[in-house]
């Protein structure tokens, strides 16, 4: 990998397509994901142009390869080359319904300019993953979320209950809390917590749910196609996630709204 | 406060318009308070005309003067073809070709999942009530060739094909008068895919 630092004002890095915003007329804020760079916004002078050097290389999913000049507020972009282009995803509605989502998440969890080379990678193998699943895409968003808040500081604790500590597998009923940041115990559950009530942000969860998700913070990329579950944990597993999500986000992200109305 | 305050609302007025900022704003202001009265009154008119006059087409959703815009009333068009596109100025595009002479359908915009627009907010419904209509016999796909363009014409097609009616995309390749080195792969693929006889 050559320096990515080219000469005063310009400099290479290799970023992935987060989101675009119009901008004027005919131009578009950018907004990659970078190894060198953590979140970067550049400019794409009249990339909306048919005739426009960028083409299609600056879609959303893309992995490319890019020339950046250094601006004041905003960086321009003078070149752009595929690395991938990740197709697969963007030909598929099914997959583009569960892929924004995870590029909303990663634009709403990243902060500009802060370098992380892990994010960046997590990021890269499982958009890979996501171009080639073909069942339990729903899941991988799921681990997604799990491992990218994870990685964010916010690693959920499945193993005890985060009240009183119990190990957890010997329990059939289990509640999650977003706010304690995991799984209660029944006896916490029910009796502890909150003066014996049952506090707002507690969601019950069945046991089968409660060690999905332990298996889904777990799972490598080639696990996802091989998990077999009923619709029920499946349902569970997807709500709490959400709302998980949507505690440490402190917002609630739009993107997950047209997930049912789009996919297959 | 710098300007009287008429001047200064003018401003604040003209800064709400897309691309101009409080500079070109003060510069507009001034140049509006040299005009003729009439010319700022013909202004001011032409603005009222379009916001009382113009509305959109009851059936295609164009804008237009009445009920019905000219394009749906033409009796010269082919009501077998639907051309389905984002926004009133894509047909204009498309009309400038002179190479379309069906009917169009105008969604309002397109599928754009991180902005919070679905399905549900475009017209949508109603391109599915007009396709009730035994005549129209295919629908040309002309939203934008980017993510959320491709996103809605996917949705679309999977709805429209049950209903057996012929659903066709517009194609993507190179720009007339480009250079094909400088075309990224993208459009490239396209292109070779959709290549044809000659």
């Amino acid at each position: 990998m050559p320096s990515h630092e080219v000469k005063g004002s310009l400099y290479k890095t290799r970023g992935i397509v987060l989101k675009s915003i119009k901008l004027g007329e005919a131009d578009k804020i950018i907004i990659f994901f970078t190894n060198f760079h953590g979140k970067v916004s550049a400019v794409a002078k009249g990339l909306r142009r048919t005739k426009s050097k960028f083409g299609g290389r600056l879609e959303p999913f893309t992995y490319v390869d890019l020339l950046l000049y250094k601006g004041r507020n905003l960086d321009t972009i003078t070149q752009a080359e595929i690395i991938t282009s990740f197709s697969e995803i963007r030909e598929d509605l099914n997959k583009i319904a569960y892929g924004l989502p995870m590029l909303d998440l990663m634009n709403k969890v990243s902060i500009e300019r802060e370098k992380d080379k892990r994010v960046f990678e997590f990021l890269l193998s499982s958009l890979k993953t996501l171009s080639k699943i073909t069942i339990n895409t729903d899941l991988l968003l799921v681990a997604f979320d799990l491992k990218l808040l994870s990685l964010s500081g916010f690693l959920p604790i499945l193993n005890r209950c985060v009240v009183c500590s119990k190990t957890m597998n010997h329990f059939k009923e289990t509640f999650f809390s977003c706010e304690k940041g995991g799984l209660i115990c029944k006896e916490c559950g029910y009796f502890g917590y909150r003066g014996g009530e049952v506090g707002p942000d507690i969601v019950f969860i069945s046991s089968q749910a409660a060690s999905l998700l332990s298996t889904l913070l777990r799972a490598s990329a080639g696990d996802l196609d091989k998990i077999e579950v009923s619709e029920k944990p499946r349902k569970e597993v997807l709500t709490v996630v959400r709302k998980y999500v949507d505690f440490h986000i402190q917002a609630q992200l739009k993107s997950r709204e047209c997930i049912n109305k789009l996919k297959g | 406060m710098y300007y009287a305050a008429p001047v200064a609302i003018l401003i604040d007025e003209l800064t709400k318009l897309p691309g101009i900022g409080p500079k070109s704003a003060q510069r507009l202001a001034f140049y509006l308070l040299k005009i003729s009265p009439e010319n700022a009154k013909d202004l001011a008119d032409a603005i009222m005309n379009v916001k009382d006059k113009i509305g959109f087409c009851n059936v295609c959703f164009n804008i237009t003067e009445g009920d019905m815009c000219e394009l749906c009333c033409d009796f010269d068009r082919d009501d077998s073809l639907i051309c389905v596109v984002e926004e009133p100025r894509d047909i204009i595009a498309i009309e400038k070709t002179s190479s379309f002479k069906g009917r169009y359908h105008v969604l309002g915009g397109a599928i754009s999942p991180i902005d919070g627009i679905g399905p549900d907010d475009l017209k949508i419904r109603e391109l599915l009530d007009r396709l009730k209509d035994e005549k129209v016999k295919e629908i040309v796909i002309a939203t934008n060739p980017n993510i959320e363009g491709e996103a809605t014409a996917m949705y679309l097609a999977k709805l429209v094909k049950p209903l057996g009616v012929k659903v066709t995309r517009i194609a993507s390749g190179l720009p007339v008068g480009g250079d094909l080195e400088y075309a990224d792969e993208v459009t490239l693929g396209k292109a070779l895919e959709g290549r044809r006889e000659m």
